[in-house]
């Protein structure tokens, strides 16, 4: 099953197992063609997809903070995190 | 309806009564934490089932919704993405935390903290990218979810990506 996922006027996501609205695998297809040749967007800037033309608009992206330092953890933390079980 | 006394040894005597079936020894606050503790518990006509599928997000995004209908609880989580071109990844530094894998964990009664001494983490998130960093986050929304909220903290899930996933939960 093919699902396209819509914010608002915009699609955000396609998927496939479950999601939104359900579409058709040729339908998926040109979607994931059109997603995986979007334009790059200059600096500051984010392009959405529009669910009913299909067309790229260009809006502002806010700028999004950088991933505190204190949160990149060495591989010991992080096996510890998987494998050490819950206190 | 009629009001009623109880004893706060009658409230412990039944909120032990949960946390042996919830196995958490947290407190439990009457009432709203004790309907939350007895409607995390598994029982007669619930199942633990996994709900496999893809996600390809439209845009950079730093939240990728996975959809997961009919589920009542979360339980855990895994993804990672295919494709990955390593070598233009690894030379665009614009790039660098993007997510390509990611495990969440729910063990007892509340998503297992990354990070013990923060409280307001509501579960573990890890997540990997090609440089071989991991980071530590939230599993943003779950309760009686149609979509589990995976990410935050800027770390982003890229645009024309498809990411794999298994959810673990309970129908």
């Amino acid at each position: 099953m093919y699902y396209k996922n819509t914010e608002d006027a915009y699609i955000v996501s396609i998927s496939k197992g479950a999601g939104e609205i359900e579409i058709s695998a040729a339908e998926y297809k040109d979607i994931l063609a059109i997603i995986r040749s979007a334009p790059a967007a200059p600096d500051g800037y984010i392009y959405l997809l529009r669910a009913d033309t299909l067309d790229w608009e260009l809006a502002e992206n806010p700028p999004e903070p950088e991933p505190p330092a204190d949160e990149d953890i060495d591989e010991a933390e992080a096996y510890n995190i998987i494998f050490g079980g819950a206190e | 309806m009629a009001n009623y006394v109880v004893s706060g040894a009658d409230l412990t005597a039944v909120a032990d009564a949960i946390r042996s079936k919830s196995g958490t020894d947290a407190a439990l606050v009457f009432p709203a934490g004790f309907v939350g503790a007895i409607g995390e518990i598994i029982g007669g006509g619930e199942y633990v089932t996994a709900v496999f599928g893809e996600v390809t997000p439209a845009s950079d995004t730093i939240y990728l919704n996975i959809p997961v209908a009919g589920m009542t609880t979360i339980v855990g989580t895994f993804g990672t993405t295919e494709n990955v071109d390593w070598e233009t990844y690894n030379k665009d530094a614009g790039y660098d935390y993007y997510n390509t894998v990611w495990i969440s964990t729910r063990t007892k009664a509340a998503w297992w903290p990354c990070n013990a001494m923060d409280l307001s983490w509501e579960g573990c998130f890890l997540s990997g990218n090609a440089n071989g960093h991991s980071y530590k986050n939230g599993v943003t929304s779950y309760t009686n979810p149609t979509n589990v909220k995976i990410g935050g903290n800027g770390y982003k899930f890229k645009a024309g990506w498809t990411y794999h996933y298994v959810v673990f939960g309970v129908k």
